[in-house]
C-alpha cells in the first residue's frame, strides 16, 4: 500500500495547521469540558440552607476573586439540585472568555464563605461527614478521565483491528 | 472484587477496626482508642472525672460512579471514586492533645497508605487536616483517603 503525495506543500500546511490550530483548539476544548463539569459537580454537592454558600461560587480567569456576598444565593432548593440557569450562564460567559483568551490561562472556582473550607474538610458536627465538594469531585473527574481514556484506547483498538481486516480483503 | 457498595462499606469497617490497635503487630493489644460507626449510636469516651477522652469518626463519602470499560454482561467494568473520613478527637490524656491527634492521624495514614489494595478497592495517597480545638477542648484534625472501587456488571 502506497500514498501518492502530489503535493509536498499542502502536506507540510496540513501537519502545521494541525501544531498551530487544531491541537491548541483541542486543549482548550478539553480545558472548558473540565470548567463546565466540575462547577457543577461542586456546585451540585455544596450544602443548601439559604443558599448563600452555593450562591458564592465564583468563576474567574486568571485571578481569584476573594469577595463574599452574603446576599448572593443560588435559586437551587435543595442539596444536589441540578445547576440553575443563572449557574448555567455564568459558566457559560467564563467559556466564552477562555475561547477568546485562548490557551495558557487558568480558570480559577473560588469561594470565599467564611464556613466554606469548614463545609469542605469538616462538616456540621462531630459525627457526620464533611461534603468534601472539591475533593470528591475531583475524584470523580479522575475517574471520568480515566473511563474517557479506556474508551479512546478501545476505539483505537476497534479501528486497528478494523484496519486489518481490510489489508486483509485487498491481498 | 467487592460488588456492592454494602460490601465496600463492610471491607473498609474491618479493614479500620482491624488496625486500629495499640500495637499493629499484636492484634489482641487492644484499640486505640474507640471508634464511632456511621449510624450507630454513641457515648463519647469519658474518664472518672468526666472529661473526655479520645475517640474517632469514620465516614465513607461515595461519588458519581462511571462505566470504563464496555463488554458483554458481566464484563461491564464500573469504577466507584470516595473518600474515608476519619475525625479524630484528641481529649485528655499525655502529652498535648493536638501532639496525640497528629499521632492518630499518622496511624490513620498507615492504615490507608497508597500501596494497600484491598479485593478492588485502590487507596490513594491519605492526608491529614488539622481542624484544631472544638468547643469542647478537644483538638481534631481530620484524616482524608481517597479510594476507587471497581466493580462488574
Amino acid at each position: 500500500m502506497s500514498k501518492n503525495i502530489k503535493n509536498i506543500g499542502e502536506v507540510i500546511a496540513e501537519i502545521s495547521h494541525f501544531g498551530n490550530v487544531a491541537v491548541p483548539a483541542g486543549i482548550i476544548e478539553f480545558q472548558k469540558i473540565l470548567v463546565q463539569k466540575l462547577h457543577q459537580l461542586i456546585l451540585t454537592k455544596t450544602p443548601i440552607d439559604k443558599g448563600v454558600l452555593r450562591g458564592n461560587w465564583l468563576l474567574t480567569i486568571d485571578s481569584v476573586d476573594e469577595s463574599y456576598d452574603e446576599n448572593k444565593k443560588t435559586s437551587a432548593e435543595s442539596t444536589g439540585a441540578v445547576i440553575t440557569s443563572e449557574e448555567a450562564a455564568d459558566v457559560e460567559r467564563v467559556l466564552e472568555e477562555l475561547t477568546v483568551a485562548g490557551l495558557g490561562h487558568t480558570v480559577h472556582l473560588s469561594n470565599s464563605t467564611h464556613y466554606a473550607l469548614k463545609a469542605e474538610i469538616d462538616g456540621w458536627g462531630p459525627n457526620t461527614p464533611p461534603y468534601a465538594m472539591v475533593a470528591l469531585s475531583l475524584q470523580e473527574i479522575y475517574t471520568s478521565i480515566g473511563a474517557a481514556r479506556k474508551e479512546f484506547e478501545q476505539t483505537v483498538k476497534s479501528l486497528q483491528s478494523n484496519v486489518k481486516v481490510k489489508y486483509a480483503a485487498n491481498v | 472484587m467487592l460488588q456492592t457498595y454494602n460490601e465496600e462499606n463492610d471491607a473498609i469497617n474491618g479493614l479500620f477496626r482491624e488496625q486500629w490497635i495499640l500495637d499493629p503487630d499484636e492484634p489482641m493489644s487492644g484499640e486505640l482508642s474507640p471508634i464511632a460507626w456511621e449510624g450507630i449510636d454513641f457515648e463519647r469516651p469519658k474518664d472518672a472525672e468526666g472529661r473526655l477522652l479520645d475517640y474517632v469518626a469514620l465516614h465513607i463519602v461515595n461519588g458519581e460512579a462511571q462505566r470504563i470499560g464496555y463488554g458483554s454482561p458481566g464484563s461491564n467494568l464500573c469504577r466507584h471514586p470516595g473518600i474515608i473520613v476519619v475525625k479524630i478527637f484528641a481529649g485528655h490524656g499525655l502529652g498535648t492533645a493536638e501532639s496525640r491527634a497528629l499521632q492518630l492521624g499518622d496511624r490513620f495514614c498507615q492504615i490507608f497508605k497508597s500501596n494497600q489494595i484491598l479485593t478492588g478497592v485502590v487507596f490513594q495517597a491519605p492526608y491529614i487536616r488539622k481542624i484544631g480545638e472544638n468547643p469542647d477542648k478537644m483538638y481534631q484534625v481530620n484524616g482524608f483517603c481517597p479510594f476507587t472501587r471497581d466493580n462488574y456488571s
